[in-house]
């Protein structure tokens, strides 16, 4: 996992908890890294995995909550961090419908070992969006969070919600876009 | 989370914490810097393969373009050869003799050039809409033409064929047409172009030739060889369809004569009246050919009656019958003619040829002075046949000597003494009976036994002449020559022969020659008889009044004897005619020099009347009938005495 996704989490954490926190999780989880990330660098996802387990016991926080928030803040960061791969003036769902066919080939381009989530999307109508999203790690929450993250980022232009259709998992769940106002 | 605030920090502790937070950042720092210089190398060596990559890609780039332009200065090269040989073929098209065409397989419309259009004498566009339609093919040309085209088109056939073109001048001509389809990849035709080129000449000298090869050159009439497919033709159409057609043998009757008399110019000119005149009289289905000389033929097809066929014959004898005019001399001629009719006369085309042949000799013998025709039967092959018999009876009958003579005597009116006889041929039956002369004498004839014959009797008669001779009995025996003996060269040797072999002198045997033997040819007749005259023979013109009775020639032949005809001795008393030429013959014989012998005489009346006109010498039944050589030397020896009965004998 690119080490971006580290270098945001330990950010977050910082913010939220203080470095305190921040220092006790890094001190008392075993990470084969030492808790030394850089944004340029690969790392094992399940050191951010036990990262976030521990922070969640240390702060006592739920696990999915610290996951949403994590990918809810994520989503701005990213949006600051790689302009170059975000297209411009689109509408909420074209973007959203463009991170699989687009942002991530661009993304794979530049980090030919990233290992990318896929979000397959289903439009059942103009304003109603299915985003079905898989991945080999267990970061649905992320996901979702990173979803309320890009209706913050469109001044929620949609409503999400996850489709009852299916049994949502780590690994896979499916999302409901509904608009509610035009965006560019 | 806001509950989650963060701690306060022991300055003890927060320093530690710091310093750990510091280390790790300066390890991140490190680790950043690492990976930095490791993608910074990695980078150049990217950028090391990328110049690899430019030099080899400018490189490949730079191979491509010399194939390119080597490829381009092919292309060039190939579109100036191109070019050339457009040209070439332009001026091979602008010399040669053919008209260009083409149609569109998709649309059907026809495009073709000027000289198409010269040479169908048609405006352009004329031209491409009658090949549009087929409309310029004539008649029958035109369906072939559609069937080829059509299959061109759905196949890579070439269309190569003879067509008759309606050009713009009203005539039709012959071209030849050449057409090959062009397809695309996927197998649909594009278009179909193709070549006219004007072949008329050619197939008018063939359409000639042709007609040479099957035509007679004089009369433009059939010849042989056509004669002969056309009889195929019918007998084929017969067996189809139980078609009757009948076959006709002409012949010209002493069509030799015209030739000799009036030259082959008048000949040629009879044969073309002969052949213009059974053309205006037969159908256009009808077939007339001239197979060679004077003989022609003629194929009637779709014959109803029998007696249409002799309306025709009847027409053709009345129209070639008239006389033309030639070199200023009315010229004319008798024609013979023959039929036979398809099935009864004959299974094959050769059988009724032969037939129709047998039937026009029949005619030609029958009637050689005028024209006639005759309608095969079987019965004339029944007395063909009978005639074949006769013919091999009489060969016979001379080899075996199966022949006898008997002897008619011929009495000085005067002294009632014979002064001579006359031979008569005998052909004696099993049954004591003969076969009479003029039931086998003819065959003799025909079948070309007559000089046998003849020769045979010559020999008897000189036998007999001698035997009398010897017994001291001047019995002179007269022997008849039929004109085919007379005309034999060797006639006077044959005489010669005779008499020398029996020791006889020539004033023993005299010869009868009717007048039809000199009238033909009388310098030649009178060579004939002067060299028999120099044996010492007497001549006598037998059977006079009957036939020319040209008194002209008398004096120029050496003649001795006339004998009058029995047709007027027999009416000399009861028909003043025949009295008055009798009496005519006699007084002209005598102011020639000629005795005078009678014929046929019955009664004595006849013979009172000849006496009164000083006729020197008769012969008759009043006298007697032919006898055998034994009887002869009996009445030589004494004078006759009329019987009471004085009425015909029987024998």
């Amino acid at each position: 996992m690119k080490g971006i996704i580290f270098c945001e989490f330990l950010e977050m954490a910082e913010e939220a908890f203080g470095i305190v926190v921040v220092d006790e999780m890094l001190e008392t989880t075993e990470l084969p890294s030492g808790g030394i990330y850089t944004s340029v660098g690969t790392y094992d996802h399940q050191e951010l995995i036990a990262m976030v387990i521990r922070l969640s016991q240390i702060t006592k926080t739920p696990l999915p909550d610290l996951l949403q928030t994590y990918g809810q803040n994520l989503f701005g960061k990213l949006m600051e961090t790689l302009p170059q791969f975000i297209p411009q003036n689109q509408d909420c769902f074209e973007f959203i419908k463009a991170i699989d066919s687009y942002i991530h080939v661009e993304v794979e381009k530049l980090y030919p070992d990233a290992e990318l989530p896929r979000l397959r999307c289903d439009e059942v109508d103009d304003n109603n969006l299915l985003l079905h999203y898989s991945s080999c790690r267990p970061f649905a929450k992320v996901a979702e969070g990173l979803l309320l993250g890009c209706a913050d980022y469109f001044n929620n232009a949609f409503t999400l919600s996850v489709a009852d259709s299916e049994q949502p998992s780590d690994h896979e769940i499916s999302f409901q876009l509904l608009r509610t106002k035009k965006s560019a | 989370m806001k509950d989650l605030a963060p701690k306060k920090l022991e300055s003890d502790e927060e320093i530690l914490i710091l310093k750990r937070q510091l280390e790790r950042q300066k390890s991140a720092r490190k680790q950043a810097e690492s990976i930095l210089e490791e993608k910074s190398y990695e980078l150049y060596q990217a950028n090391q393969s990328l110049q690899e990559l430019i030099a080899q890609l400018d490189k490949r780039v730079d191979e491509r373009t010399q194939e390119l332009t080597a490829a381009k200065n092919l292309s060039d090269k190939a579109a100036q050869d191109l070019e050339k040989s457009n040209k070439r073929f332009e001026l091979v098209l602008a010399a040669s003799e053919a008209g260009l065409w083409e149609i569109n397989c998709e649309t059907l419309e026809v495009r073709c050039s000027e000289r198409l259009a010269n040479m169908f004498h048609l405006p352009l566009k004329e031209v491409a809409e009658q090949l549009s339609n087929l409309s310029i093919f004539v008649g029958e040309t035109r369906s072939e033409v559609k069937a080829r085209l059509n299959k061109a088109m759905a196949s890579e056939t070439t269309v190569n064929l003879e067509c008759e073109i309606a050009v713009g001048t009203g005539a039709a001509r012959w071209f030849k047409l050449n057409a090959r389809t062009h397809f695309d990849t996927n197998g649909k035709a594009l278009w179909l172009a193709g070549a006219f080129i004007d072949i008329n000449e050619r197939v008018e000298i063939a359409v000639s030739a042709q007609h040479m090869a099957t035509h007679d050159n004089l009369t433009n009439i059939a010849n042989r060889a056509l004669f002969n497919k056309k009889m195929e033709e019918a007998l084929e159409a017969s067996l189809r369809s139980s078609e009757v057609f009948s076959v006709i043998i002409l012949d010209l009757n002493a069509f030799k004569e015209v030739n000799d008399e009036h030259g082959h110019q008048a000949g040629d000119q009879l044969l073309r009246h002969v052949a213009n005149n059974i053309l205006s009289v037969v159908k256009n289905t009808d077939t007339v050919a001239r197979l060679g000389g004077d003989e022609f033929a003629i194929i009637l097809r779709g014959i109803k009656t029998a007696a249409y066929v002799q309306a025709i014959c009847e027409q053709i004898i009345h129209r070639c019958g008239k006389k033309i005019t030639c070199n200023e001399a009315q010229v004319g001629t008798y024609i013979s003619m023959g039929v036979a009719t398809y099935p009864n006369d004959g299974a094959t085309t050769s059988e009724l040829i032969r037939n129709a042949d047998l039937a026009m000799y029949h005619a030609k013998k029958n009637k050689i002075s005028e024209s006639a025709f005759h309608v095969f039967s079987h019965e004339l092959v029944a007395n063909i046949q009978q005639a074949r018999a006769m013919r091999l009876a009489i060969k016979e009958g001379i080899e075996k000597q199966d022949f006898i003579l008997h002897y008619q005597p011929k009495y000085n009116v005067e002294t009632n003494r014979i002064l001579g006889v006359e031979a008569l041929i005998r052909w004696p039956r099993a049954d004591g009976s003969y076969t009479p002369p003029d039931e086998f004498i003819p065959h003799a004839e025909e079948g070309g036994l007559i000089n046998e014959l003849s020769e045979w009797i010559i020999n008897e008669g000189c036998k007999q002449a001698a035997r009398w001779f010897r017994q001291g009995l001047e019995i002179p025996v007269a022997i008849n020559l039929s004109p085919l003996q007379f005309t034999e060269q060797n006639l006077p040797d044959i005489f010669y022969d005779a008499l020398r072999r029996n020791n006889l002198p020539g004033r023993m045997i005299g010869v009868e020659i009717t007048e039809n033997c000199v009238i033909e040819d009388l310098h030649r007749a009178n060579h004939q008889l002067s060299m028999l005259r120099a044996l010492g023979l007497e001549v006598s013109i037998d059977d006079f009044g009957t036939g020319y009775s040209s008194l002209s020639y008398l004096h120029q032949l050496p003649i001795q004897v006339i004998k009058i005809d029995r047709s007027f001795i027999g009416q000399v008393t009861d028909n003043p005619e025949s009295a008055t030429i009798a009496d005519a013959i006699i007084k002209l014989s005598h102011s020639l020099g000629a005795t005078v012998v009678a014929e046929g005489v019955e009664t004595e009346e006849q013979l009172a009347w000849l006496k009164e006109r000083k006729c020197e010498a008769a012969q008759g039944y009043y006298f007697s009938p032919a006898l055998p050589p034994a009887k002869i030397p009996t009445l030589a020896s004494v004078t006759f005495q009329a019987s009471s009965k004085n009425s015909r004998q029987a024998g």
